[in-house]
């Protein structure tokens, strides 16, 4: 696995493959081709970083079929369509599915570098939230159930003595407790605390009451 | 023996006789003797010579060589149809064979016309032979209409076909117009490049007109199976009509995810046929194939091309993997206006059986089988036989 973003491609057509390979590498990027999504599917890393150039119709598996597949694998990279003439169904489809963007044959190099350097770019920003989400959720595993019932009252803007009652502790216990989460969390403040739970999301929705 | 006559002639009631059944004919008449003189003509030869303005001479004709008489100049004849009927004639005199015949154009200024000769020994111990022009130029034009209403016909339906098959081939053609387009942009970049990299140059320009030419052999198929046909049958290899038919539907069966698989013999098979009209006909199976199976929704999709030959006739066939033809429809879909699909596949299937009877060969549909099979027979053109 390397860091330089790759641009995958996918195309059963032998000329569309060297064509898009040659504009790609001139423009500078890492190109790797496959002629099969059964071929990509068998060889892909699916944790690098870049982007996907799929065909949408292929003899075998389709584009949004390869597509569907990566999902389902977990594969967060994001999809550059390639279509042609009559394939509005199936671009519906595939945008669904989270597709970037599409590009209809013939197109200029241009315009491929152009949809490319979009894909380039969603793929980081998904990759700095998933490693920010990551870390994180680190910090969150760190908590003790005692710790996450705090945290969730804190954001939910209940004050100390609200918390106590709720809890059925002393203020001054979660004072305690609402410090060490603070810190472990690494939050300056309670602000910053609550927009580090609220893009986190909740995932167990309540406090760990028993 | 005393032969009776007539006040008005000196010649005896039975030469009258024959002279007037002779004239009474419209054919054109000559009686030949054993050395292929004219000893005699009717009222119908005489006119024809009369009225194409033939020398007196030869008006009566008495007395002079027939087969001088077909001895024509090489630039007026390029067929040598003087050269077969003077081998013909000469084959029927010295009793080689009994009768000849030819068919031969003989277009006066203002009409086009054709005849037939026959050459027919006199037999019964009798040396010479009697040769017949006959006016076939009703039943030469006849035929002419009826294939040209055939081919018109036929190019409606490949018109037809072409609907069907267009926006496949649309797809097909961007593929080596985008390919294309991203070399010709790679070429530029390359040149911006210091120092110049010409050999990678050359290899995008090698690249791009491949694809050029690539897209170019997508529309000369379409063009040449779109353009007004030729009316005439030719000598033609079999495989060259199925493999252009497989071309273009190519891109049809690919995009309908359908594998075409052909056998053909390793021989080459002569046939005698309109090479246009012949790959309509695998065009309209092929498509007719393909379409079924998708409608249909065949998970397994193949469509089989097998030809063979035995001494008489070629037999193409072409079968699919889709639900096969119900007996009640096997018969039906040759019918003009029965169609299983909005395409008209069902006009161009009556079309197809049209051309291929016009051919002397046979089209039919087999019933019960599990997918459908169709079969067609052309019959082989015999190199020697250049009737």
């Amino acid at each position: 696995m390397s860091d330089t973003p790759t641009v995958i491609l996918l195309d059963d057509d032998p000329a569309m493959r060297r064509s898009v390979t040659l504009t790609l590498e001139l423009a500078g990027y890492r190109v790797q081709a496959f002629a099969s999504g059964e071929e990509m599917l068998a060889r892909l890393d699916v944790a690098q970083p870049g982007c996907l150039v799929l065909d949408l119709r292929m003899p075998g598996m389709n584009g949004w079929e390869v597509q569907e597949a990566l999902n389902a694998r977990g594969c967060m990279l994001p999809v550059v369509f390639i279509s042609a003439f009559g394939d509005i169904p199936g671009t519906v489809r595939a945008l669904k599915a989270g597709a970037v963007d599409f590009l209809e044959k013939p197109f200029s190099a241009e315009a491929l570098i152009a949809r490319i350097e979009e894909a380039l770019a969603v793929d980081r920003s998904r990759h700095e939230e998933r490693t920010w989400r990551e870390r994180m959720c680190r910090r969150r595993d760190d908590l003790t159930p005692r710790e996450v019932d705090v945290m969730h009252f804190v954001t939910e803007g209940l004050s100390n003595k609200e918390i106590a009652a709720q809890l059925r502790i002393s203020p001054r216990t979660v004072e305690k407790y609402r410090a060490r989460v603070m810190e472990k969390m690494r939050a300056d403040s309670v602000a910053e605390l609550c927009q580090i739970a609220s893009r986190l999301g909740d995932p167990d929705a309540g406090p760990h009451s028993r | 023996m005393e032969s009776r006559t007539t006040p008005e002639s000196p010649l005896p009631v039975e030469d009258l006789q024959r002279q007037a059944v002779l004239d009474a004919l419209s054919v054109q008449i000559a009686v030949l003797d054993a050395s292929g003189r004219i000893v005699e003509v009717n009222e119908s030869w005489r006119r024809f010579a009369r009225e194409n303005g033939a020398d007196p001479g030869l008006e009566q004709g008495i007395g002079l060589s027939y087969l001088d008489a077909c001895h024509f100049d090489g630039d007026d004849d390029p067929e040598g149809y003087g050269e077969k009927t003077q081998a013909g004639i000469l084959a029927v005199l010295a009793g080689r064979q009994p009768a000849f015949s030819l068919e031969y154009p003989c277009h006066a200024p203002d009409q086009p016309r054709w005849f037939m000769v026959t050459v027919t020994s006199l037999g019964k111990g009798l040396d010479g032979a009697v040769v017949a022009h006959l006016d076939i130029s009703p039943r030469v034009l006849a035929e002419q209409e009826s294939r040209n209403r055939r081919e018109e016909m036929a190019r409606a339906a490949r018109l037809n076909s072409v609907t069907v098959l267009a926006g496949s081939l649309v797809h097909e053609l961007a593929q080596p117009l985008a390919a294309a387009s991203l070399y010709s942009d790679s070429l530029a970049t390359l040149a911006r490049q210091q120092p110049l990299d010409s050999s990678r140059m050359l290899a995008a320009v090698d690249d791009l007109r491949t694809q050029v030419a690539r897209a170019e052999a997508i529309v000369g198929g379409l063009r040449r199976f779109m353009r007004r046909g030729e009316l005439r049958t030719e000598p033609r290899q079999l495989d060259k009509p199925i493999r252009d038919a497989l071309e273009l539907v190519m891109p049809l069966a690919r995009r309908k995810s359908t594998r075409l698989e052909v056998t053909l013999p390793p021989i080459p098979i002569p046939v005698l046929i309109n090479p246009l009209q012949i790959e309509q006909v695998m065009v309209n199976l092929l498509c007719n194939a393909i379409e079924a199976m998708d409608r249909f929704g065949s998970t397994e999709r193949i469509v089989r091309v097998l030809v063979k030959s035995d001494t008489r006739e070629a037999r193409i066939t072409v079968s699919d993997t889709g639900p096969g033809l119900s007996p009640v429809w096997a018969d039906r879909i040759f019918e003009v206006f029965e169609t299983e699909n909005e395409t008209g596949m069902g006009m161009g299937l009556a079309i197809s059986r049209t051309i291929v009877e016009a051919h002397e060969g046979r089209l039919w549909a087999e019933v019960g089988t599990a997918g459908a099979v169709l079969h067609f027979t052309l019959p082989l053109h015999d190199v020697e036989d250049s009737r």
